[in-house]
């Protein structure tokens, strides 16, 4: 009987060629973006399933309430915690404490950025990270032990196995010995870090001044604390020793700056898609952008099987004929129901195949990268029975109420006269339902637009600083003397100058600065830079004139430049006062106002104008910025980067065009790609919705317009009259959507200091844009029933 | 075989019952041939409905066999009609999805028999009409008469006791009429209780009896 639907499934879908198509096409867009979905979270999921002991694993939290009663939760956890624990409780197995330290770290040779963390020595007896060289349960005991990654020790040693027992020097923390190289996990983990050193290095370090106090210090938020429990505890046990931990803490009030706080257990495998935390730990995945996600993949999903809805019902009136036949040759309601699901299950099937071609198509799109992080699609048998599982979810979905619908026919009734037939779902409601998808559509547009044009304007507006000409080049402090000297012999380069960091993006600091000692401290962004930066990045003077660069660190730093932001709160009310005026920086440099320079966006259009100062130190560039006279970029690059290996041959040139690099940061075309792939998906399938609802209309008014056209309406008239109603459907899912998506747009551009109008304009051409897509929509099907010969459609059987 | 007894069926239109059956009392022996005949609207078609168990009388009470139809769950009558009777209607309603063959198995597909039981019967009955040659083409490619000659098929399939005809030769000519009324004439002789409904006096009389039917009322008997 199953084979029998399957043909007559089958024979339905070739024969109503354009209704398969709408039905397929629609229901494979949004299976697509579902299957998308579907990879992003089941990746989320896979995070952390290959620790041994998960189930019986925890981390330790910190609920913190400020004195304004607002309270947070934060992923740290003081680093005492865990001896407090262990030698007061009898509840703990395993514990380790994450103690995070990044910094760069060097084997004489290469010199690399490291996310490392101090870690107690039962850690690889707690994780489920194993060692491909190493013993895992002595690695980390000894002080001054380092165990690096996989990937680590290949960038480092290029052969992981030569590692054991090379020392690399790490910055400010002196040496370690390589004692394990880790094996590329088997699965991800939130733990992302590329060395692990031993928590007994810290006490000297902390000593030695290295590292500031924390191993003793009850502060919040320098460490975290895992734990695997004993057999018998429970998390319940475990939170009310933390509580009463919490309780003797608060009498003693060591803690700086809080009201209150208290510990919480937050079992092992809830860490990955928690609610946000401060101060989290590692890739835990963000929840709420994932239910944003899944939502957004269920609506477009829903959109679309309703408009299997809709056109099933449109094609009931002539399958109605068809289940009259089978009931009076015999058939069961439930057998009709069966044959109806199978056909929509039929139709999911070959959309999922459809879906995931699209698939194919858009991983590896920029678009795409937004949610899968991935290139390649590799389907493994999980996945695949989760799709299949979830085309079965929206077979039943599209295909259950006309299944419903359709198998309570009365023979006699159909048999008849189909007219009289009473379809299920009202008018309204399925008008209700085209207003939903056209407010939807339109919403996403304007939405859409209003970022485009934003991300657009952010990528091309002038922040105030030169970024056209000008190379930087990532340096070290140390390096820099002798290639800014080669540089400047260069034949093409007009200036080059030395900066901690590259405006556009952040600041290099940011300090507390009073008028005299003891006043009310303003907070002011900082960058250390030579004197030559000014030329270089036409920063503008005011007022006043750069100070001279300081050479020897002995000396006193004894003038900055401040913008012109900065003077208001420093009580000074033009520039020129400004000159000469003395300020106290952290309370304990004093220095002079040499120059007032214009006001920029150092951190970037998104935030409005800082104040700022610029300020001299010997050798903290860690970038140069190098000025140019050239029409020909490509060839001046190779150009500076043969100045660099002539004086660094083993290390790589990373210079680069900061006009790229600013228009690559502002450059949103995978997140701009991803809304328009969107909003392209919901209005297809907006405008399939619309036909289907065209076909059905004009199909159960064939008599009417018949009868009309007999009585004397031309054409014209007849198409005038059908597309009135679609068109007050039309306009009120504008009047709907244009001020919500006004409104969404105003609150989006909100975050920017920098943001552009969102004019009417735009929400004209949003509105017309939408509406043309539908009138092409319908204009064939409305002007194939307006010429339709009369005598056709007034014939009786 | 089957029996009548007070059927009565109305509709309300404006609030107000119209009758379209009313107090019919009919006694029909197997082995009859019954000419239903009467004017647009009289109650025809809506007598067949019931007595085929398509539709329910308001009032009245129907036996099938010695049991009790109208007493019956919607299930044991499905039951009852799918073994029993069989329909045929002037529109052919034939699905235009499947093959001559496909639409001659379908009521065998609903009554649970097997694939190899079904391919032998559909091939007897298809042998017996003498359309072999027809059966794997579309409805649509077959003229009037060869439809309903399918439709006949597909009401046969089963081996009801009683065939039901709502106009079979409405839509045909005059020559594929006196074809199908030869043919049902046949049937009857092999032991087929028939009862159509007609316009016709001619096709009426190729019954063994006649009824009249005149505003939801027979007329005479």
């Amino acid at each position: 009987m199953i084979s029998n639907y399957l043909k007559i499934a089958w024979r339905n879908l070739t024969r109503n060629k354009v209704f398969s198509f709408i039905n397929i096409f629609g229901l494979a867009l949004s299976m697509a973006v579902c299957l998308l979905v579907i990879i992003h979270v089941k990746d989320q999921l896979s995070y952390d399933n290959f620790h041994p002991r998960a189930n019986h694993m925890a981390r330790i939290i910190s609920q913190v309430t400020g004195r304004e009663g607002n309270s947070l939760i934060w992923a740290s956890t003081p680093l005492p915690l865990g001896d407090k624990l262990t030698s007061n409780y009898d509840l703990v197995e395993t514990i380790t404490r994450i103690y995070p330290c990044n910094g760069n770290g060097s084997n004489g040779v290469k010199d690399l950025r490291l996310r490392q963390a101090f870690v107690d020595n039962s850690f690889f007896s707690l994780f489920g990270f194993t060692l491909e060289a190493g013993n895992p349960s002595t690695a980390l005991t000894a002080p001054n032990s380092i165990v690096l990654s996989h990937r680590t020790a290949e960038k480092f040693f290029s052969q992981g196995g030569h590692a054991i027992g090379q020392t690399i020097n790490l910055a400010n923390l002196g040496d370690f010995v390589v004692t394990g190289v880790m094996k590329e996990p088997v699965g991800k983990s939130h733990l992302l870090q590329d060395a692990y050193l031993s928590m007994s290095t810290v006490p000297q370090l902390e000593k030695a001044g290295k590292l500031s106090a924390a191993l003793q210090q009850w502060d919040l938020t320098k460490g975290y604390t895992y734990v695997a429990l004993k057999p018998q505890a429970t998390n319940d046990q475990l939170n009310t020793a933390l509580e009463s931990i919490s309780a003797s803490l608060m009498k003693e009030s060591k803690l700086v700056g809080k009201e209150s706080f208290r510990f919480e257990v937050q079992p092992f495998n809830k860490i990955i898609l928690s609610e946000e935390m401060g101060f989290s730990l590692g890739d835990t995945g963000s929840r709420g952008k994932v239910w944003a996600e899944i939502t957004v993949a269920f609506v477009i999903l829903l959109s679309a099987c309703f408009n299997y809805t809709n056109l099933s019902v449109a094609r009931s009136l002539r399958r109605g004929k068809e289940v009259g036949v089978r009931k009076v040759s015999g058939a069961m309601r439930k057998q009709i129901f069966a044959q109806f699901i199978i056909e929509s299950m039929l139709t999911a099937m070959l959309a999922l195949v459809l879906g995931y071609v699209l698939l194919h198509l858009i991983t590896g799109q920029p678009f795409s990268r937004e949610l899968t992080q991935s290139d390649e699609l590799s389907l493994d048998a999980a996945t695949a029975g989760w799709f299949i599982l979830f085309a079965v979810f929206a077979g039943l979905l599209a295909g259950g109420l006309p299944a419903w619908a359709l198998s309570s026919f009365k023979p006699v009734e159909v048999l008849k006269n189909l007219s009289t037939v009473k379809l299920f779902l009202g008018n309204n409601m399925r008008k209700g339902l085209i207003v939903v998808q056209f407010t939807l559509s339109l919403i996403a547009i304007v939405f859409t637009l209003t970022f485009y044009k934003q991300f657009d304007y952010m990528a091309n507006a002038d922040p105030g600083f030169r970024k056209d000409h000008i190379i930087t080049i990532p340096v070290t402090p140390a390096s820099q003397g002798i290639l800014k000297h080669e540089l400047e012999q260069l034949n093409g380069i007009t200036g080059v100058a030395s900066i901690s960091t590259i405006p556009g993006k952040d600041a290099s600091g940011n300090t507390r600065v009073r008028t005299q000692p003891g006043a009310e401290p303003i907070s002011m962004d900082y960058y250390f830079a030579d004197a030559a930066i000014l030329p270089v990045m036409q920063l503008s003077l005011l007022a006043g004139h750069p100070y001279t660069d300081r050479t020897d660190s002995l000396q006193a730093e004894s003038a900055v430049i401040v913008n012109e932001l900065a003077l208001q709160p420093l009580q000074i009310k033009t520039p020129q006062e400004a000159i000469g005026k003395t300020i106290w920086i952290d309370d304990s440099v004093q220095v002079q106002i040499a120059g007032v320079m214009k006001n920029i966006f150092h951190r970037g259009l998104a935030n409005p104008y800082m104040p700022l100062m610029l300020r001299s130190k010997p050798q903290a560039g860690h970038y140069l910025v190098v000025s140019t006279a050239t029409s020909l970029p490509a060839t001046f690059l190779v150009n500076v980067e043969s100045v660099w290996k002539k004086q660094f041959p083993l290390y790589p040139f990373e210079g680069s065009w900061l006009q790229e690099d600013w228009i690559g940061r502002n450059n949103t075309v995978g997140m701009v790609g991803m809304l328009g792939f969107l909003t392209l998906i919901t209005i297809t399938i907006a405008a399939l919705g619309l036909l289907g609802m065209v076909i059905y209309t004009t199909e159960t008014r064939r008599k009417e317009i018949g009868i009309r056209k007999v009585m004397g309406a031309s054409v014209t008239v007849i198409m005038a009259l059908l597309s009135k109603g679609f068109l007050k459907l039309l306009l009120l899912a504008g009047c709907i959507a244009l001020p919500i998506g006004y409104i969404l747009g105003f609150f989006f551009l909100n975050i920017f200091a920098n943001r552009v109008t969102l004019g009417v304009d735009l929400l004209l051409i949003s509105f017309a844009g939408m509406l043309l897509i539908a009138i092409m929509t319908i204009i064939t099907q409305i002007y194939r029933v307006a010429t339709a010969n009369p005598v056709e459609s007034l014939r009786t059987e | 075989m089957l029996e009548l007894k007070h059927i009565s069926k109305w509709v309300n239109v404006g609030g107000k019952p119209t009758f379209l059956l009313k107090d019919v009392n009919l006694k029909v022996e197997a082995g009859e041939f019954l000419s239903i005949m009467g004017p647009s609207g009289s109650g025809k078609s809506t007598l067949l409905h019931i007595i085929g168990m398509l539709d329910d009388a308001n009032e009245g009470e129907y036996f099938f066999n010695g049991e009790a139809v109208h007493s019956m769950k919607e299930k044991q009558r499905s039951q009852l009609y799918k073994r029993h009777i069989g329909f045929v209607f002037q529109a052919y309603h034939l699905i235009d999805e499947l093959t001559v063959y496909e639409n001659i198995e379908t009521p065998l597909i609903y009554q649970d028999i097997k694939s190899s039981e079904r391919k032998a019967m559909v091939a007897d009955i298809l042998d017996r009409f003498q359309i072999v040659g027809k059966k794997d083409l579309f409805p649509t490619q077959l003229s009037g008469g060869q439809q309903q000659l399918v439709g006949i098929a597909r009401a046969l399939i089963a081996k009801p006791q009683l065939l039901l005809a709502d106009e079979p030769t409405g839509n045909l000519n005059s020559k594929q009429g006196e074809d199908i009324m030869d043919l049902f004439k046949q049937l009857n002789k092999d032991g087929v209780t028939i009862i159509q409904v007609t316009h016709s006096e001619k096709n009426a009389g190729y019954g063994s009896h006649i009824i009249n039917l005149l505003d939801g009322r027979i007329d005479t008997n």
